[in-house]
């Protein structure tokens, strides 16, 4: 037994404070965990002192002989004042994740020989068998206290439910009740403890209130993205100090941070994937730019919801939504990383038009479709274990589909599929959609999404809408938001001009265009592709105007589609994008385009006019001599490529000029790609690809 | 499918979960289990009181050089890993079979007592498990000849309603099982190591899913090949048949060899040995030792449950079809009718924590022929018997099953099958059957 005077020393010496006392639930959390072995989850607002909760925990339990402290955290690190927390309690905190592959075997050793007291692991770890049976099994022997962070992700209620914590929660489960659990979340309403609760049983809760007394809250309904984007230019820079603005999409959150760099505010885009000049791999980047916001290096960080999970800032100053979330328990978590360590700090969520349609993608694509699901199983009924890239060659469709089908199958207990190696392999288990599930799930998020709705336009308290929202025991008004102060926290006004220039600059978003290298293993059996692509059959990097229906171009361009007739407008904002901001050198002597035969005129017709302003010829000479399914239907790159094979020929005059390549919608870009080098083949000089918009979503 | 906490207690104490135990983490032999298991039981605590409380108090009074109570305290340590392991395995769909579920084979407990593992991992269907039938075993690399007259005799067992009991590697026990498969028969394997890979390859994952098939191991279901492990599971392949043939082996090597000489010894099941006269092999040396020759004209694979009189090599088994009978007498004297077919260990071989089922108080109370007809419903629920097989398994007189039999056929009860004379409960009273106690 470890008493409270104990464990406040501990307390004091963790937080360097001589005079410091528990909050609330803190020491009943440690003499839970610690005396009594039991399992607890504690919801808790951020700031509350979780970390202290269970570094205090681990140095008891060490101190007794116990195994180390198993740490399940979307962080890809510990935050500096918890490293700090854990070092003056003597603990050694290890980081096992995907920055620091090489250093696996070392960090092991290091927690065979018992050297180790914490170690932190994401997870998206918990979900990879190889990671579990070589790295983790063998230290998991010895594990003492198990800390589930971010535990609302548990729940199937929460707000966002990731696969990850679904195989989470089955080997909780599975763990007998000598193991001590610490699940802990700021954010979760009565619906997702209960939920946490049945799923993990035998679990005590505590909860605390969730009310951010220093955060000032604003809501603002702007429908065009060009004036948010002058709002952003005109008001971001005069915000307490640094913070997050978040939008939906990674396409947004890169349009934002160039806008914003461009209007002299320093800010970079973070999202899942981003990749940065001079870093291995996405993770290391996203962790340098936690670190430029952490250390106040930079204004604002634009980013999706892929940060914000155990992001704790004390001195955050603004969380800035550009779009507005999919739900409540969303926005809580997001702009509750705000102002927890200062005495002022700011919440605006500025919806838009476009969120709408946004959140109904979302929902559509949650789940794969049946057809999908089916066509997977079919292909590793007959097999041993397929790798994904031979489940391309069997099924057609797009490698994102796949792994989405893969991952949902995967997580399901039993599973009909299970990975060996890189091996996926169909287990002797029988599988049946579970279509009520998805339905009760998609509903769900429709109800949230309404709440959301609902906030945006409350006439009363904002901070007290949502701790009602998540069941706080204690709602009050909170005298510091627009609507309790009767006025806006920060001017909802702009001006006009800006509103103008943020117009033009969604207009000149166009997008890099890169052609395919590498092609499908025998997919071109009559062009004779193979591997590499040379150099000399490559394309140039082209450029994309828009994305499909964006705020820019993409919407004139879906709707001259289904017109079948791209305006003039669109002839002169490309002829503008090459001469004034593209300028590709050595630019184009002529033209050619990609030829169609369900639409003959459509982009040869676009092309012309083109080559009209741009004053060079056109010559249509890329022929389509064999009718193929649609491109649009190939799913993956195996498809893509074979659907092609032999369907253009080079016919007429071949200037050894560069040649600009237009097409209307791009998607994979192989159809570029092909015309591209048959063109160089042909003795075209250097091929730029052009289109005028893409399918994909970018979200 | 969640463990109980006694499971889980067994699991910690009796299964490796890495790739490397250290001493103080090396898990309880079944010997050791054994031991350990009969002292809590003495001693009035469930396996599951290990989870919760101080060890140091509750196993006061345990002394034991090997099972040490540090030992202990690691294993029962390890639930995180437990968790880990177990997470994979289920997702796969294998589950767990302890010593104190029902289902668990009875015949194993009652021919190798404290020796019958702690636990069983396996996929498919676990009826079969109760359901005997005839092991099959012979060489990884056996030739051509053998494998096709292996395959062949799989088949057969098929179109005759027994079950194929094998090992599951290559070559003989592979050939018996796809060929009882492939007649649509039933077959079991007991796998010394890669379970989870088994039962995902395409060649006996449809089988599983079928019900056609179970696979067992008391190994890590991902365990790697190994010797030991592969010597020690041909016991159990022995055990959960009631006849077994050995197709191939060679003299004084390999694990055929040494596990037909266990079965000699223990007298388990009937031992057959296909005649073979292969330089090097060790087939007539097992007939001198007190194997039979399997006749080549056999007809009915039934007659190899007892011994066929006519074969001289027989005699140190003649008349006592199964080993348990001779060496358990006492125990079956007390059992009378036979023993209950689910659930609890007999008192004096292993310690009992599972809660009695609830019919078997009333199975006291009711008549030899009633009783009889319970355990025919289970007993012939995935397939039909003969009268040796089922006095057998009942450990009854045939003249005595032979009686009944012939009351349960003329009240319809039961139903005769022919080629060769098997019999089954009728389906609508195996439904009932099911059904009792539960009629609501």
């Amino acid at each position: 037994m470890t008493d409270r005077p104990a464990a406040l020393v501990l307390l004091r010496r963790a937080l360097n404070d001589a005079g410091a006392s528990f909050r609330d639930g803190q020491w009943e959390a440690i003499d839970a965990l610690v005396n009594r072995q039991e399992r607890l989850v504690v919801v808790q607002r951020t700031g509350w002192g979780k970390s202290s909760v269970y570094f205090i925990a681990t140095r008891i339990l060490r101190d007794r002989g116990r195994g180390p402290t198993l740490i399940v955290s979307p962080l890809l690190a510990l935050m500096r004042n918890q490293i700090e927390a854990a070092e003056r309690l003597g603990i050694r905190a290890l980081t096992i994740n995907s920055t620091n592959r090489t250093e696996w075997p070392a960090l092991q050793r290091v927690v065979r020989s018992d050297e180790a007291d914490a170690l932190l692991i994401s997870p998206e770890r918990l979900s990879n068998d190889e990671f579990i049976g070589n790295v983790l099994l063998p230290i998991a022997e010895t594990i003492g206290l198990l800390v589930v962070d971010e535990a609302h992700c548990i729940s199937d209620w929460g707000h966002d439910f990731r696969p990850d914590y679904r195989r989470l929660v089955n080997v909780l489960q599975r763990m007998p009740d000598n193991v001590p659990i610490l699940g802990t979340t700021a954010t979760a309403n009565n619906r997702v403890v209960a939920d946490v609760q049945a799923q993990l049983g035998n679990i005590a809760i505590q909860r605390g209130s969730l009310i951010r007394p220093t955060l000032a809250l604003q809501t603002m309904r702007l429908p065009t993205q060009a004036a948010r984007l002058a709002w952003l230019a005109e008001h971001i820079g005069a915000l307490p100090g640094t913070g997050i603005i978040y939008t939906l999409t990674k396409r947004d959150a890169n349009q934002v941070a160039d806008w914003l760099n461009q209007h002299g505010i320093a800010a970079k885009a973070y999202y899942s994937g981003v990749f940065g000049d001079g870093f291995d791999d996405s993770d290391a980047y996203r962790q340098h730019l936690e670190d430029l916001l952490l250390n106040n290096e930079i204004k604002a960080i634009v980013a999706t919801t892929a940060l914000g999970m155990g992001y704790d800032k004390p001195d955050l100053g603004f969380v800035v939504h550009y779009q507005a979330p999919g739900s409540i328990v969303a926005y809580y978590q997001q702009v509750g990383r705000a102002g927890r360590g200062i005495d002022h700090a700011v919440g605006i969520l500025m919806s838009g038009d476009e969120d709408d349609d946004i959140h109904e993608y979302f929902r559509s694509s949650a789940f794969p479709r049946d057809r999908w699901v089916q066509s997977i199983l079919d292909a590793l009924e007959d097999s041993d274990g397929l790798t994904a890239t031979e489940l391309e060659e069997t099924v057609n469709l797009r490698r994102r589909q796949i792994e989405q089908v893969l991952k949902f199958l995967s997580v399901d207990s039993p599973a009909p599929v299970i990975k060996d190696g890189s091996l996926w392999q169909r287990t002797p288990v029988p599988f049946r959609m579970d279509h009520d599930r998805i339905q009760r799930l998609t509903e769900q998020r429709e109800v949230e999404w309404g709440e959301i709705q609902g906030y945006i336009d409350e006439p009363g308290c904002l901070m007290e809408f949502l701790a009602r929202a998540l069941d706080d025991a204690d709602p009050r008004a909170c005298g510091r938001c627009a609507r309790c102060l009767g006025q806006p926290i920060v001017a909802t006004t702009f001006s006009r001009d800006t509103a103008i220039e943020g117009g033009r600059f969604l207009r000149h978003s166009e997008i890099a265009l890169e052609c395919k290298k590498q092609v499908a293993k025998d997919a071109f059996v009559e062009y004779g592709f193979r591997g590499n692509l040379p150099d000399a059959l490559r394309s140039e990097t082209g450029r994309i105007l828009s994305r499909w229906g964006d705020a820019g171009w993409g919407q004139i361009v879906a709707e001259d589609k289904h017109s079948g007739h791209f305006r003039d407008e669109l002839a002169d904002a490309v002829a503008e994008m090459i001469r004034d901001r593209w300028r590709p050198d050595p630019a184009p002597t002529w033209i050619t385009c990609i030829p169609s035969r369900n639409h003959p005129t459509l982009v040869s017709d676009f092309s012309e006019r083109l080559a009209i302003e741009l004053e060079i010829p056109f010559f249509p000479v890329v022929i389509k001599i064999k009718d193929n399914e649609p491109q649009k239907g190939q799913q993956n790159r195996f498809h893509q490529c074979r659907n092609l094979d032999g369907v253009f020929r080079i016919d007429g005059e071949v200037r050894d000029g560069p040649v600009l390549l237009v097409d209307d919608v791009v998607d994979s870009a192989w159809t570029l790609t092909v015309a591209a080098a048959l063109l160089r083949q042909a003795g075209s000089g250097p091929v730029w690809p052009l289109a005028l918009t893409t399918s994909s979503m970018g979200a | 499918m969640q463990l109980t906490p006694q499971s889980q207690a067994m699991m910690l104490l009796t299964v490796s979960f890495g790739k490397s135990d250290s001493a103080d983490m090396k898990p309880l032999s079944n010997k050791e289990w054994a031991r350990f298991a009969i002292w809590l039981k003495e001693h009035g605590l469930d396996p599951a009181a290990l989870l919760k409380g101080d060890l140091d108090s509750l196993l006061a009074g345990w002394t034991d050089r090997a099972v040490t109570i540090v030992r202990v305290r690691s294993l029962i340590g390890r639930g995180a890993a437990l968790g880990l392991a177990l997470e994979k395995w289920q997702r796969a769909g294998l589950w767990v079979l302890t010593r104190s579920d029902p289902g668990y084979p009875e015949l194993l407990k009652r021919r190798l007592r404290a020796e019958s593992p702690a636990v069983f991992f396996g996929c498919g269907n676990k009826a079969l498990l109760n359901a005997g039938g005839i092991a099959v075993v012979g060489s990884r690399d056996a030739d051509e000849e053998d494998l096709a007259f292996t395959a062949n005799l799989g088949k057969e067992a098929a179109s005759q309603g027994f079950s194929i009991v094998s090992g599951g590697a290559r070559g003989v026990d592979q050939s018996a099982m796809l060929g009882a498969l492939d007649g649509d028969g039933t077959a079991i394997g007991v796998l010394a190591d890669s379970l989870l890979k088994l039962a995902t390859s395409s060649r006996y994952r449809k089988r599983i899913m079928s019900g056609d098939l179970v696979l067992i191991t008391p190994f890590n279901p991902e365990a790697g090949f190994n010797v030991g492990n592969a010597m020690s599971r041909n016991r159990y392949i022995y055990c959960l048949a009631d006849a077994a043939i050995v197709i191939s082996s060679t003299a004084d090597s390999g694990g055929t060899w040494s596990g037909a000489l266990e079965d000699l010894k223990n007298t388990w099941v009937p031992l057959w040995i296909k005649p073979s006269t292969a330089a090097g092999s060790g087939n007539p040396e097992l007939v001198r030792r007190g194997a039979h020759w399997l006749p080549d004209d056999l007809q009915s694979l039934s007659i190899l449950l007892t011994n066929s009189e006519s074969d001289p090599g027989q005699s140190k088994q003649e008349g006592l079809p199964l080993a348990p009978r001779s060496r358990n007498e006492e125990e079956d004297l007390k059992d009378g009718a036979g023993s209950p077919k689910s659930g609890e260990f007999s008192e004096e071989t292993e310690p009992s924590f599972a809660a009695l089922p609830a019919k078997h108080p009333q199975a006291v109370n009711a008549d030899f022929y009633s009783l009889f007809l319970a355990h025919m419903a289970d007993l012939t629920s995935v397939r039909s018997l003969t009268v040796e097989d089922i006095s057998v398994r009942l450990e009854l007189e045939k003249s005595q099953v032979n009686a009944w039999m012939k009351r349960a056929v003329s009240e319809g009860t039961i139903k005769k099958l022919t080629k060769p004379v098997r019999y089954q409960m009728t389906s609508g009273e195996r439904q009932q059957a099911s059904l009792f106690g539960d009629e609501l």
